[in-house]
C-alpha cells in the first residue's frame, strides 16, 4: 500500500512540475509567431511556402517538401512496426 | 568521400531491410540458397565503406548535407562533427560483424528474414540518429531505433523474451515520450528544430528556463542507456534478445545513447555543469552495476550488469568534463564497444552449442572450446582494465582525469579502481565456473563453434590487443571528436554557414 | 493565461497516473497512448496564432499572399504531429501484438503474473 501511494505521489509531482514548467517555459497560448527569443521558422514557412512550393496547402508542402525526409522517417517506423508485428505473430513453432 | 555518402549512409541499411523481404520470397520461391545472407552481406559491406568515407571528412570539419535542397533552418540538415563520425564508426563495425556472426548463429531459426531486416532498421536508426543535424529528425530515428529492439528482444518467442520486450517497450516509450516533450519545450521557446540554430539562440535563455527540457532529455536517454534509477529493463533485454542482438545492443546502442548525452547535454543546450550530476550518477551506476553482476547465476545476466557497470565509468568521463576525461570517455565508450560485444559473441557461442547460459549447469569447456575460451579469457581481462590490454588504457584515462581533477575527484579515481577489482572479481568467477572445474558428462562432445563464428570474435580480440598495445592509435581516434564537443562555434558555422 | 496547456499537461499526468498503478497490459498502453496525445495536444497549442486561420491558401487569400503569412496558423507543428501520431500508432501495434502472444500462450494480460511466471 506504502509502495501504490509513493508511486501515485511520483506521478502527481511530475505532473504538477510539468504543469507549472509549460507556462513559465513556454510563450503564451495564441501568441505565434513571436517566440520569446526569435521569429519562429513555421512564419519563415507561411511566407515562402506558397511561391516556393506552389501548393496551397502549407502543411503538405512542410510535410512532402521542408520536412521530407522526416515523413521518410516515419514511413520506415511503419514499416519497422508492420514486421515487428509479422514476426511476433508469425507462425512456426516455439521453441523454449 | 563518396558523393552523397552522408544519406547514403542512412539509406543503405534501411533500403536493405525493404528488400529483405522480397528477396526472401524470391528464395523460397526459386530455391536460392543463402540469397538473404548474400543481400545481407553486400549491404553491410557497402554501408561500411560508405561510413569509413565519411570519416576523414568530418574529422576535420563539420559535413553539412542539406536535404532537398532546403537550406537549414527551414529544412532538416544532416551534421555530420567528428562525434558523429566516431559513433557511427563504432555502431557499423559492431553492426557488420553481428552480421557475420548471424549468419551461422541464426540458421536454425524460423523467420529469419524479419530478423535481418530488423537488424537493419536498427542499424539504420543508430546511423539515422547519429548524422542528423535536426532534433525532430533525432526523435523520428530514435523510435525507429527503439522499435526494431523492441522487436527483436521479443524474437524468440520464449517467455523471457515476450516478458522483457514488454516491459522494455512501456518503459522505453515513455523514455521516447520525454524526449519529445522535451523537443516541444524547445520549438516552443525558440521556434526553430534545427540544433546548431538552437545553439546560436541558447545564450539568450534565463538557464533556469532550460532546466525542465533539460530534465527531459535527459530522463528519456537516461532511460535508454540504463543510467541506474532506470536500470531495471536492461538486463532482462539482454537476457531475453538472441545473443547476436544483445551484442549489438551493448556495443552499437550503448554508444548511441552516450552520443547523444553527449550532443544534447553538451552541445545542445552548452550545459557543462550538469557535469558533477552526471558523475554522481556515473558512480552510482557503475557501483550497483558491479555489485549486481556479482550476484548474478546467468551468464548473460552478469555480462549486462557489467555493460551498466562499464556505462557508469563512461558517464563519469563524460561528467569530468575536462579534455582528458572526454577523451577518455570517449576511448571507453569504443573499447566498450569491442569488448563486451566479443564477450557476448562468445557466450552466444557457448549457447549455440550446450544450449544454456546457466553458470551452475557449464563447466569445465576450456578442453572442449580452447579458442572460446582463451579469447573470454582476453575479453574479462580487457574489461577488467588489466594492461596491456585496451581497457587499462581508457579507464587510465578516466582515472588520470580524476586526479587531475583533484578535491573529490580522488574519491572517484579511488571508486573507479575498486569497481575495476570488483568486475576482475566477477569475471574470474564466470571464467572459472564456465571454462574451469568440473566437466557434467553430457558435455563431453562439444565442440567449438564454426569459424565463420570464431572470426568476427577474432577480429575483436585483436582489436583488443592492438588497442591496448598501442593506446596513441586510440587517442587519435577520439581526440578530434572530443575537441568536436568543445567547439560548439565550429559547429554552429559548419551547420548555419558563416 | 489560457487552458490548453493545462489540458495537455494534465494528460500527460492522467497517463503518468495510469502507468504506474496499473497492472493489467491494455490499460499500460492505453496509458501511454494518452501521454503521447497530450504531447501531440501542447505542440499544436504552441503553434496557435489568437484569431489565426488554418495554413491554406483558400481563393480569399490567392491574391493577398502577405495577409495570409500574417494570419495563418503555425504549419510546422501541424506536421510534427502528423508524423508523431504515425510513430505512436507504430508503438501502439507492436505493443498489442505482444499483449496477444502474451494472451494466447501464457494466459494473462497482468504483467506482474507474468513476471511471476518467470521464476
Amino acid at each position: 500500500m506504502n509502495r501504490e501511494f509513493l508511486r501515485l505521489l511520483t506521478a502527481v509531482a511530475v505532473g504538477l512540475l510539468l504543469l507549472v514548467a509549460v507556462y513559465a517555459v513556454l510563450p503564451s497560448f495564441g501568441e505565434f509567431p513571436q517566440s520569446r527569443e526569435n521569429t519562429a521558422v513555421g512564419q519563415r514557412i507561411l511566407e515562402e511556402a506558397p511561391s516556393q512550393t506552389g501548393a496551397t496547402n502549407v502543411v503538405t508542402s512542410v510535410v512532402w517538401g521542408y520536412r521530407g525526409y522526416d515523413t521518410f522517417g516515419e514511413a520506415t517506423v511503419l514499416f519497422t512496426a508492420v514486421v515487428g508485428v509479422l514476426m511476433v505473430l508469425r507462425a512456426g513453432g516455439r521453441r523454449e | 568521400m563518396i558523393p552523397h555518402a552522408p544519406i547514403l549512409a542512412v539509406f543503405l541499411p534501411l533500403l536493405a531491410a525493404f528488400v529483405l523481404p522480397l528477396v526472401s520470397l524470391l528464395e523460397r520461391r526459386y530455391k536460392i540458397p543463402l540469397a538473404k545472407e548474400w543481400v545481407s552481406a553486400i549491404f553491410v559491406i557497402a554501408e561500411v565503406m560508405v561510413v569509413f568515407s565519411v570519416f576523414p571528412d568530418a574529422k576535420s570539419s563539420v559535413v553539412a548535407y542539406q536535404l532537398g535542397g532546403w537550406a537549414p533552418p527551414l529544412g532538416i540538415v544532416l551534421a555530420i562533427d567528428a562525434l558523429s563520425a566516431l559513433a557511427a564508426l563504432i555502431i557499423v563495425t559492431v553492426g557488420a560483424l553481428v552480421f557475420i556472426y548471424s549468419f551461422i548463429y541464426m540458421r536454425r531459426e524460423s523467420g529469419v528474414e524479419h530478423y535481418y531486416a530488423l537488424l537493419f532498421l536498427l542499424l539504420g536508426g543508430c546511423v539515422g540518429v547519429v548524422f542528423t543535424g535536426d532534433i525532430f529528425n533525432f526523435y523520428v530515428f530514435f523510435e525507429i531505433m527503439s522499435i526494431a529492439s523492441y522487436a527483436l528482444v521479443a524474437f524468440r518467442r520464449h517467455l523471457w523474451g515476450i516478458e522483457a520486450a514488454i516491459k522494455y517497450l512501456i518503459v522505453g516509450s515513455l523514455g521516447t515520450s520525454f524526449i519529445l516533450l522535451g523537443i516541444v519545450f524547445l520549438y516552443g521557446r525558440f521556434g526553430t528544430l534545427t540544433m546548431a540554430n538552437i545553439m546560436e539562440l541558447m545564450g539568450q535563455v534565463a538557464a533556469r528556463d532550460l532546466v525542465i527540457p533539460l530534465t527531459c532529455f535527459l530522463v528519456g536517454i537516461g532511460i535508454k542507456v540504463a543510467m541506474v534509477p532506470f536500470h531495471f529493463w536492461l538486463p532482462d533485454a539482454y537476457q531475453g534478445a538472441p545473443s547476436p542482438v544483445s551484442a549489438f545492443f551493448s556495443g552499437a546502442t550503448a554508444t548511441v545513447g552516450v552520443y547523444a548525452i553527449a550532443r544534447i547535454v553538451y552541445v545542445l543546450f552548452g550545459a557543462a555543469s550538469v557535469g558533477s550530476l552526471l558523475v554522481v550518477l556515473g558512480l552510482i551506476t557503475m557501483v550497483v552495476g558491479a555489485l549486481m553482476a556479482l550476484v548474478q547465476r546467468d551468464l548473460k545476466r552478469l555480462l549486462a550488469y557489467s555493460g551498466i557497470s562499464q556505462m557508469g565509468y563512461v558517464l563519469v568521463g563524460l561528467g569530468l568534463g575536462t579534455a582528458l576525461g572526454i577523451q577518455g570517455a570517449l576511448f571507453h565508450i569504443f573499447n566498450n564497444a569491442v569488448y563486451k560485444t566479443l564477450l557476448f559473441m562468445l557466450v552466444g557461442a557457448v549457447i549455440w552449442r550446450v544450449g544454456t547460459s546457466r553458470m551452475d549447469e557449464l563447466g569445465g569447456l576450456w578442453k572442449n572450446m580452447p579458442i572460446t575460451a582463451f579469447m573470454f579469457l582476453l575479453g574479462s581481462l580487457a574489461i577488467a582494465g588489466i594492461p596491456p590490454l585496451n581497457g587499462f588504457a581508457s579507464k587510465w584515462m578516466i582515472y588520470l582525469a580524476g586526479i587531475e581533477y583533484g578535491g573529490w575527484g580522488y574519491v572517484v579515481t579511488a571508486i573507479a579502481l575498486i569497481v575495476s577489482a570488483l568486475t576482475l572479481a566477477y569475471f574470474l568467477k564466470a571464467l572459472s565456473s564456465v571454462f574451469l572445474g568440473q566437466r557434467p558428462s553430457h558435455l563431453a562432445n562439444v565442440k567449438e563453434p564454426p569459424a565463420a563464428m570464431l572470426l568476427p570474435a577474432m577480429v575483436l580480440a585483436v582489436l583488443c590487443v592492438v588497442f591496448g598495445v598501442l593506446p596513441q592509435l586510440g587517442v587519435d581516434l577520439v581526440e578530434p571528436a572530443q575537441r568536436a564537443i568543445s567547439d560548439l562555434n565550429g559547429y554552429i558555422v559548419g551547420v548555419m554557414g558563416g | 493565461m489560457s487552458i490548453n496547456y493545462a489540458v495537455a499537461m494534465m494528460l500527460v499526468g492522467l497517463g503518468l497516473y495510469c502507468l504506474v498503478v496499473k497492472r493489467n497490459l491494455i490499460k499500460l498502453v492505453i496509458g501511454l497512448s494518452v501521454i503521447t496525445d497530450g504531447i501531440h495536444l501542447l505542440l499544436i497549442s504552441i503553434g496557435y496564432r489568437s484569431g489565426g486561420i488554418p495554413p491554406i491558401v483558400t481563393s480569399a487569400y490567392m491574391d493577398n499572399l502577405e495577409g495570409f503569412a500574417a494570419r495563418a496558423v503555425d504549419p510546422v507543428p501541424q506536421a510534427l504531429v502528423l508524423t508523431s501520431i504515425v510513430i505512436s500508432v507504430c508503438v501502439l501495434a507492436l505493443a498489442l501484438s505482444l499483449a496477444i502472444y502474451a494472451y494466447r500462450h501464457y494466459g494473462t494480460l497482468d504483467v506482474r503474473k507474468l513476471r511471476r511466471l518467470r521464476e
